[in-house]
């Protein structure tokens, strides 16, 4: 038989084995609880490679890039709400047009012109050249302030011109009791130093003075030292004061608030009407802006100690979990199917060796070696320093592999040699053929279904080891469920309250264990009578 | 029907290739870590910058002498103390002569920590002798994770022929599904959670764990007195211990936790292949009383498998478990390991998997001389 004939019996048969493997799985109740959860990680890491932006695994090492600087730090997934605890949902309000807008001078200013205050309305405040203002409703519903009013800046493409503009930045809330509170107030700065990775925080302490004269004489409080005011200032702008022996609280107001948002821009030497033009020829000015109510809670599952967004790295951990579960499975399975085929097959001191080195393997200690090995290919001193993540996780899965065929390789070796005194195989052989041909004509056929059980039981084994490497601080930077639970486990005193962060990775990391060794168990036990009656 | 052990030729054969190729084992594992701590080149980085500060440390400690010694002569004194290290650590010899000549130290634990980390672990100021840190060490993991494997394996082997006999009962099905459930969680996020829940937020036990070093060591002090005889060390011993149950209890318990499940299974799995036997079911139709069957026919033949994964478990149990040991900072063999990779501190590295290895290779020895005594095949 040719090469090609034999490779595509042997696909052939693989295909019928899995079909029937397939089915048969099927009919058992664990078999199909196991189908279905195999499933559901299928479909969740395919989903996640689809969703998921390119660089997560960039910006999850870094705590201090966007978005996560925009989100609560250690918050609580959203649902709890749905449990009776009162939290502020995280919101994200694009600001895509102004409210109005207003070409102003100083001529204007002088002249105290209606229009201006009509336009901007507010607190006579004086804002130079083309002012927009914007306004955002927000209904607050918890008794609860929220942890941080954040306004995120995007601006365009750097220009000759846009480096030349400068942004005067005012923001305001009016609350339902009708006050209004100026926030914060930047005094005009070049435009092009507000990005992204640096927003505006309402919390931020430097605005203390801003708010304090305006609250200060709204409210009348006495006996309070200002920075506790200061340390307090969001809880200030949603609530009411109260004094309580000499400590201060507030009730949070509910209902109906405004944020106004003022943004006066201005070219030295150029007057506000062509300031204007060239904002909405869309030359100067800002690609995006946000504005970031920062609650209590946070998506589907909270945030970690440094705002990253849990649901995404959870999300990465699925494929990549499968990933590093087949690959080490899949290699191990190999290396101890053909070595414990030849073993079998061959016999004589070429089994003799085999079995020799498999006792070596088997006594090696595993971990501690992949430990050290892990330790030494990631610390930058290191002469084998092994710069790349995914290259430390490629070697690591590696060494799981191939640490880990011995058992494989004896069981094999016993079928290979079963199989290698039935009848037909003796008949073969007297017919001429070759080795090779009884090789993947008789044993090899045989011994797959098992083969793909065992690969199946082993898909969790890698998984759990690379975990437990990343507990105790071995890492490739990407982010996996052992990753997020060692950073939790980093943090120590600071995370034992927060379940969300420590709850999900280790659920999952036992329920795609559990179903891996429920697969593996239903097709073992299916394999292993059709195995006893050869 | 004494058992009469004829020891002969061929057995004492069998054993001492077994002997030979067990030591052969051991030497590789040794030889490999070798290659990979000293043979990458890693050593010589931690080495070169051990030296360093030391020489740093030692040129400030000069020139804040009163009065400074002249430039010259610290030069001199720095650049000789600099050679009496490179040749202290070997560092002036090839890589291929320092990986054979840390093997043959390593086979006769004549090594010595390098890293004070290592020392801090232990509880001891340096100079520490990598063999002395792991006597130190090691009463700490036995205390934690042998006495935990010697529970689970004492209710794996009273419990498992128990359910041998109620196959398919619903306190089978609870304890498979207990050993399926325990199977699938890591044992370190089982003690995540446990000290997050016990230590954090009841505050029923310690939410840090190094504080065992301290009543370990005055346990061993008290036990030492009391073995010279004086009684008196009676009551600070009954107060160590109960410190150090305070300690260890809920490490114990989760360790014990993790590994029960598995070992049952295995001990079920041993005996149920037993009590289907034929000769089982025939020793029982002929009406002999329950008792005598399960001690001649059932007992007799699980002994084997049971002793074996029982001896192994000891033997591993030995090493620590790293992770686990990290998770809850508690200083035993595998924290040791863990601190010493930590700061490539290779004498120590190669003293614990030297010594591990070592133990679990005499447990396989062990297990093959129980062999030849309780399966009469071998001896024919």
């Amino acid at each position: 038989m040719s090469k090609r004939g034999l490779r595509d019996s042997l696909v052939r048969g693989l295909i019928a084995s899995l079909h029937s493997t397939l089915t048969e799985v099927g009919r058992s109740s664990l078999g199909k609880i196991a189908l279905a959860l195999v499933l559901f990680f299928i479909v969740v890491s395919i989903y996640a490679l689809i969703a998921l932006p390119r660089d997560i695994a960039d910006r999850w090492n870094n705590i201090v890039s966007t978005p996560w600087i925009y989100y609560p730090k250690g918050a609580p997934p959203t649902w709890i709400k749905y449990f009776g605890y009162d939290e502020v949902d995280s919101m994200i309000a694009p600001l895509q047009s102004p409210e109005r807008y207003i070409v102003v001078t100083e001529a204007h200013i002088q002249s105290n012109l209606p229009e201006y205050v009509k336009a901007i309305g507010v607190k006579g405040l004086k804002p130079v050249g083309y002012v927009e203002k914007y306004i955002v409703e927000y209904e607050h519903r918890s008794s609860k302030a929220p942890n941080d009013i954040i306004l995120a800046f995007e601006p365009r493409p750097m220009s000759d011109l846009q480096g030349k503009t400068l942004v005067n930045i005012i923001f305001l809330i009016e609350r339902p009791d009708g006050r209004v509170i100026e926030v914060l107030e930047e005094p005009p700065i070049p435009l092009t130093r507000l990005t992204p990775e640096s927003p505006l925080k309402a919390s931020d302490n430097k605005y203390c003075r801003v708010f304090l004269s305006d609250y200060e004489r709204e409210f009348n409080i006495t006996g309070v030292p200002a920075e506790d005011l200061c340390r307090l200032s969001i809880k200030a702008f949603f609530g009411s004061p109260k004094v309580v022996e000499g400590s201060l609280h507030f009730d949070t107001l509910k209902g109906r608030y405004k944020f106004i948002l003022i943004v006066a821009y201005s070219i030295p030497g150029l007057r506000p009407d062509d300031v204007r033009a060239e904002i909405v020829r869309g030359n100067i000015g800002f690609k995006g802006m946000n504005l970031i109510v920062v609650g209590t809670v946070f998506g589907l599952l909270g945030t970690d100690l440094y705002g990253r967004d849990l649901t995404l790295g959870i999300l990465f951990g699925f494929p990549v979990a499968i990933a590093i579960g087949f690959m080490a499975a899949v290699i191990s399975v190999l290396i101890g199917l053909v070595v414990g085929v030849i073993s079998g097959y061959y016999g004589g001191r070429v089994d003799e060796v085999i079995q020799r080195f498999i006792d070596l393997l088997n006594s090696i200690p595993i971990l501690p070696i992949l430990i050290l090995i892990g330790y030494i290919v990631q610390d930058p001193k290191s002469p084998v320093f092994v710069s790349s993540g995914w290259g430390r996780l490629l070697l690591i899965i590696t060494l799981i592999a191939i640490l880990g065929w011995g058992g494989l390789a004896i069981v094999v070796r016993s079928m290979a040699l079963s199989i290698k005194s039935e009848q037909y195989v003796e008949a073969a052989k007297a017919i001429g053929a070759s080795s090779t041909r009884i090789i993947f004509r008789h044993i090899v056929p045989q011994i797959v279904p098992y083969a793909v059980a065992v690969l199946v039981l082993s898909v969790p084994g890698a998984v759990l080891t690379e975990a437990a490497l990343n507990i105790i601080g071995i890492r490739h930077g990407l982010p996996t469920w052992g990753l997020i639970l060692s950073d939790a486990f980093s943090a120590r005193g600071s995370a034992y309250w927060m379940w969300w962060w420590i709850l999900p990775p280790g659920i999952l990391l036992a329920l795609l264990s559990f179903t891996f060794v429920a697969l593996g168990f239903t097709l073992e036990t299916m394999v292993e009578p059709r195995l006893r009656r050869r | 029907m004494g058992v009469m052990l004829v020891v002969d030729r061929r057995v004492l054969r069998i054993l001492a290739l077994r002997a030979l190729t067990l030591s052969f084992t051991l030497i590789i594992v040794v030889l490999i870590t070798s290659i990979i701590l000293t043979g990458t080149g890693y050593d010589t980085v931690i080495l070169n910058s051990i030296i360093q500060t030391e020489i740093q440390a030692l040129s400030q400690e000069l020139r804040a002498r009163n009065p400074p010694p002249p430039p010259e002569e610290v030069e001199r004194v720095l650049k000789e103390r600099r050679e009496e290290l490179i040749r202290l650590y070997g560092l002036d010899k090839p890589v291929y002569y320092r990986v054979l000549d840390n093997f043959l130290r390593t086979l006769t634990l004549n090594l010595e920590a390098i890293s004070d980390d290592v020392a801090q672990v232990a509880g001891v100021r340096p100079p520490l002798p990598v063999g002395h840190a792991i006597a130190i060490v090691l009463p700490r993991t036995i205390i934690m994770i042998t006495i935990a494997y010697i529970i689970s394996s004492v209710i794996a082997i009273l419990l498992g022929p128990f359910i041998a006999y109620r196959r398919g009962s619903l306190l089978d099905k609870g304890i498979i599904t207990y050993a399926a459930f325990t199977n699938a969680l890591p044992i370190w996020w089982i003690a995540m959670i446990s000290i997050f829940v016990f230590g954090f937020y009841l505050r029923v036990a310690p939410s840090s764990y190094r504080e065992v070093i301290k009543y370990v060591s005055s346990l061993g002090d008290s036990l030492t007195i009391l073995l010279r005889g004086d009684l008196s060390a009676f009551s600070s011993i009954l107060v160590n211990l109960r410190d150090l149950i305070y300690y260890s209890y809920l490490p114990i318990t989760v360790v014990t936790f993790a590994t029960l499940g598995g070992l049952i299974y295995s001990a079920r799995a041993v005996a149920i292949r037993v009590v289907t036997e034929d000769y089982v079911v025939a020793a029982r139709a002929k009406g002999l009383p329950e008792r005598a069957v399960l001690r001649r026919y059932i007992i007799r033949v699980i002994a084997g498998p049971i002793l074996t994964f029982v001896i192994l478990g000891l033997a591993f149990s030995i090493g620590g478990f790293i992770i686990t040991e990290s998770v809850f900072d508690w200083p035993g063999m595998g924290f040791l390991f863990y601190a010493a990779i930590s700061v490539g501190d290779s004498p120590t590295v190669l003293g614990l998997v030297y010594v591990t290895t070592l133990v679990y290779v005499i447990a396989r020895f062990v297990l093959e001389v129980i062999y030849v005594i309780l399966d009469p095949r071998v001896r024919l």
